[in-house]
């Protein structure tokens, strides 16, 4: 008999576009870790000395030390007791944000729709490779949309999960610094287009307080890459609907690329400044480039 | 409704430019867009890309149309006028002269003004005085300052209109001093405002409101009828006159003695005359010519003369030899004159004019004479000789004068006549007067030079002077052509008697005339048509029947074109008065300036609504 929930996962794999060889691809790709992480017992090296048996440092016994941790070849030399510390076997625990405001629905593919695809591969190598994973959209508000799941069988759980997701409301990164601090500490990826002030700022300091490594993958539309508009024009932005009365023309095309640009910049800039990575993807682009992409910036390796 | 402001109305220009602006506004197509984050540095772009658009219906346009006119209207000032109350002292002068029997407004102009000063008496309230005046050619009193309605209506009510021109200036003079007068006067004049403008222009120390009654000034009218020729033969003239801006078409019928005689269909050109010559048989003693049918003003549409019989002027000449005197005379065709010289001089009772040169008889005639140049040893011509030097008329519209010219006549020397008791001075001099008349019977003029002491029988102006001079010494006993209405007719009566005079509607007056009078001076000739005096002179064994006609003949009055202004009359600005019922006006511009602003506000929901 087949397993139901399989066959949903299976499912919910294509339509995020996770096709067999994607997966295949993801299968050899892990998350880094760029320090040492803490974290419970599981495949990570941690920075709390535990007792797995790879061995981290020596230092003094105290009393209350484990009697069996004591290197009695030390002792014989040196006549002192030495403890033997090994490093604690911690796995990490990727926290998946994805913005699923209202803005996000555009896009052919939607912004919203590849914002997911990622998320569910890069759910599939922390899984894959016994780490943690979680997922969470956020918009005017933020929302759990799984607790932390591991294991590989859990994946079909993760990918069903984002292809619920519907684009609506306004963003407010806010959320996700009120809500960071019930998150387990580990990895958080936010994926969002940031086309929304106030930006992410104040979000990413949340994270790096709740003892999160923040990713940012920002994900435009082709459209917003390059305007396909021309005319008289009144834009309703899509979460506010304020409007702004525009005549385009190619000049209007170009300002707009420059002042994209430096938006881009500053986010780059603001990445740098928390220690957080930067990924610049577009919503049509192929989910193993987009995968690549982020393998380039060290999100996976 | 009246604009007190019209020159504002140039911001109405205001309206087209919306219309314009908004053929002319960008009309963008609404995009959703994720995020207008990027695209605010352009939002101030606003060059249209496609100025010229169609116009699409809009609220938005509706409403600031709206705006804009009211705001324009308001602008302009509109207002609604109603007459203002009466003061406490009016004096409403009424024309009734001839043009007001014209039937462009219905029934009359007169019937009109009528109605209106009856509505200024309705108006009349307790403690408010008012005059009425009647203006034609004698304006009078009707109803001195008072406030009973009862004695202004029935007034009113026994007014009626006359043939005469309005004699403006007198009625005026006349609510000067009508009592009660006082600082807060007001005057109304009801009128077409066609009245006699001759004379000087008076300004007026009071406000006076000049209210025209009339709207058209087409007019056909009769201007001249004239008689001439001999029994048989009679040639009557008529001339008809259009006064208005139209051609006219029109039939004059010719009547002789109440029969038809003769009718012609005649075009008139507009501001032209056309003359219609009618031959008569017979020996018809009235002809009357009619232009049927009658037009807006029918008192010139009918005129009458008089066929009168061939008068012969007895006329004796005494003098030496003045072939001037003598060749002067006989240029009168009515004249039958007789030349004696002074010795065979012998007074009869069968000459009409004596004229008697260089030589002044013993006793002096009971007919009328003339003395020319006095001998010095009589005592009538007993005065002083003097240099005259230039000669002057003594009094300027004298109608004795009239065509007369001696200004460049000179004069070697004449009798003083500066203290002489003979009459009244016609031709005046530096040394005094020359040419003297007396208008008591008999008439008498005494010219004080001898003719070959000037050159003055070698002027043009000399056979005028004579026939003028012997015209007033014998004059017709009646009128020969038609003269105006209210137009005082002199009828001789020679040694006094009375005179009954028929008039044309059947009405008779009766004159006395006492001996040293010898003239019978009738008044009553406001109405146009054929009047017969019965001459009744004292002593005569049997009475004289006369006839002369009154008709509208003045173009003055025929020109029936209701006037913009009272001319010859200036108000207290010091300006003509023009044509205008004082009045109160109500302010509509609040309103209209409310309208706008609650236009503005609903245009303001609808923008925002529809952002």
């Amino acid at each position: 008999m087949t397993n139901p929930a399989a066959s949903a996962g299976i499912v919910a794999a294509r339509a995020l576009g996770l096709t067999p060889d994607v997966l295949a691809l993801l299968d050899r790709m892990t998350l880094p870790s760029r320090r040492p992480v803490l974290g419970d017992a599981g495949q990570r090296r941690s920075r709390r000395t535990g007792g797995s048996i790879e061995f981290a440092d020596f230092r003094a016994y105290v009393p209350g030390d484990d009697f069996r941790r004591v290197d009695w070849n030390a002792y014989a030399r040196h006549e002192r007791l030495i403890v033997r510390l090994h490093s604690a076997d911690e796995d990490v625990t990727l926290t998946l944000w994805i913005d699923a405001s209202a803005s996000m629905a555009y896009g052919d593919p939607s912004k919203l729709r590849a914002a997911a695809s990622l998320a569910g591969a890069l759910g599939y190598v922390a899984l894959s490779a016994y780490d943690r994973a979680c997922v969470a959209s956020f918009a005017a508000t933020a929302t759990v949309l799984t607790p932390r799941l591991r294991g590989r069988s859990a994946t079909h759980r993760l990918w069903m999960a984002l292809t619920g997701l519907q684009g609506s409301g306004s963003t407010d990164f806010g959320a996700i610094g009120r809500a960071a601090t019930r998150t387990a500490p580990g990895i958080a990826v936010v994926i969002s287009d940031f086309l929304s002030q106030p930006g992410p700022d104040a979000a990413l300091a949340a994270l790096r307080g709740a003892g999160q490594q923040p990713v940012l993958v920002r994900m435009l539309s082709r459209q917003e890459v390059a305007p396909d508009l021309r005319g008289d024009l009144r834009l309703v932005d899509a979460e506010t609907h304020a409007t702004v009365e525009v005549t385009v023309t190619p000049a209007t095309i170009a300002a707009y690329g420059r002042r994209l640009a430096e938006r881009t910049d500053a986010l780059r800039s603001l990445a740098a400044r928390h220690r957080a990575r930067f990924v610049d993807l577009v919503s049509d682009g192929d989910i193993v480039e987009s995968v690549r992409a982020c393998r380039a910036a060290g999100i996976v390796r | 409704m009246s604009f007190l402001a019209p020159l504002l109305a140039i911001f109405g220009v205001s309206v087209p430019a919306i219309i314009v602006l908004y053929i002319l506004k960008v009309r963008r197509r609404d995009v959703v867009v994720p995020s207008t984050l990027l695209w605010r540095g352009d939002a101030v772009d606003r060059q249209a890309s496609v100025p010229w658009q169609r116009i699409r219906p809009s609220w938005l346009l509706f409403l600031q149309l709206l705006a804009a006119i009211a705001l324009v209207l308001a602008l302009t000032r509109p207002a609604l006028a109603h007459p203002a109350a009466l003061g406490p002292d009016t004096v409403v002068i009424i024309d009734s002269s001839g043009p007001m029997q014209a039937t462009d407004v219905s029934p009359s102009r007169f019937a009109v003004a009528v109605v209106q000063a009856r509505a200024l008496v309705d108006q009349l309230g307790s403690g408010q005085r008012m005059t009425l005046i009647a203006m034609d050619a004698n304006p009078r009193i009707l109803a001195a300052s008072g406030g009973d309605h009862g004695v202004l209506d029935a007034a009113l009510a026994a007014l009626r209109p006359d043939a005469g021109l309005a004699d403006l200036r007198t009625a005026l003079a006349l609510a000067t001093a009508a009592p009660g007068g006082g600082g807060d006067r007001r005057v109304i004049v009801l009128s077409d405002g066609i009245v006699d403008i001759s004379g000087p222009t008076v300004t007026l120390p009071y406000p006076v409101e000049y209210r025209r009654i009339g709207v058209t000034g087409e007019n056909l009218g009769i201007s001249g009828i004239t008689v001439s020729g001999a029994d048989g033969s009679r040639i009557v003239a008529i001339n008809v006159t259009n006064y208005g801006t139209a051609r006219h078409a029109t039939t004059v019928e010719m009547r002789a003695d109440g029969h038809l005689v003769d009718a012609r269909a005649i075009d008139v050109e507009p501001g032209g005359s056309v003359e219609v010559d009618v031959t008569l048989t017979g020996s018809p003693h009235t002809v009357t010519a009619d232009l049927t049918p009658h037009d807006a003003f029918a008192l010139d549409d009918t005129a009458s003369a008089v066929v009168q019989p061939p008068r012969v002027l007895h006329a004796v000449l005494v003098t030496p030899r003045n072939i001037f005197l003598q060749e002067a005379l006989q240029l009168r065709g009515d004249i039958h004159l007789d030349v004696e010289t002074p010795a065979s001089y012998r007074p009869r009772s069968d000459v009409d004019l004596w004229i008697f040169d260089a030589f002044v008889p013993p006793t002096l005639p009971a007919q009328p004479y003339w003395l020319v140049g006095p001998p010095a040893d009589r005592a009538i011509g007993a005065g002083a000789e003097v240099r005259p030097g230039p000669l002057i008329p003594a009094s300027a519209g004298d109608p004795l004068m009239a065509g007369v010219d001696v200004g460049n006549v000179a004069v070697a020397q004449s009798r003083d006549l500066s203290t002489s008791t003979f009459g009244r001075a016609i031709i005046d001099s530096q040394a005094g007067p020359v040419l003297l008349v007396r208008d008591s019977a008999p008439r008498a003029a005494l010219l004080g030079f001898d003719l070959h002491d000037s050159d003055l029988p070698l002027s043009p102006a000399f056979p005028v002077l004579v026939e003028r001079v012997s015209e007033y010494l014998a004059p017709d006993a009646v009128p020969p052509s038609p003269v105006e209405p209210d137009t005082p007719v002199n009828i001789p009566v020679p040694g006094g008697g009375s005179v009954a005079v028929t008039r044309p509607d059947g009405t008779t007056r009766t004159l006395t005339v006492a001996a040293q009078s010898g003239d019978a001076v009738l008044t009553d000739t406001d109405q146009t048509g054929v009047y017969t005096a019965v001459i009744r002179a004292a002593g005569a064994p049997q009475s004289v029947t006369a006839h002369f006609a009154v008709d509208a003949l003045d173009p003055a009055r025929s020109a029936i074109a209701a006037r913009s202004q009272l001319v010859s009359v200036h108000g207290t600005t010091g300006s003509p008065i023009p044509s205008a019922q004082a009045s109160v006006f109500d302010d509509l511009w609040p309103w209209l300036a409310v309208l706008a602003l609650a236009v503005l506000s609903a245009e303001w929901v609808v923008f925002h609504r529809g952002r």
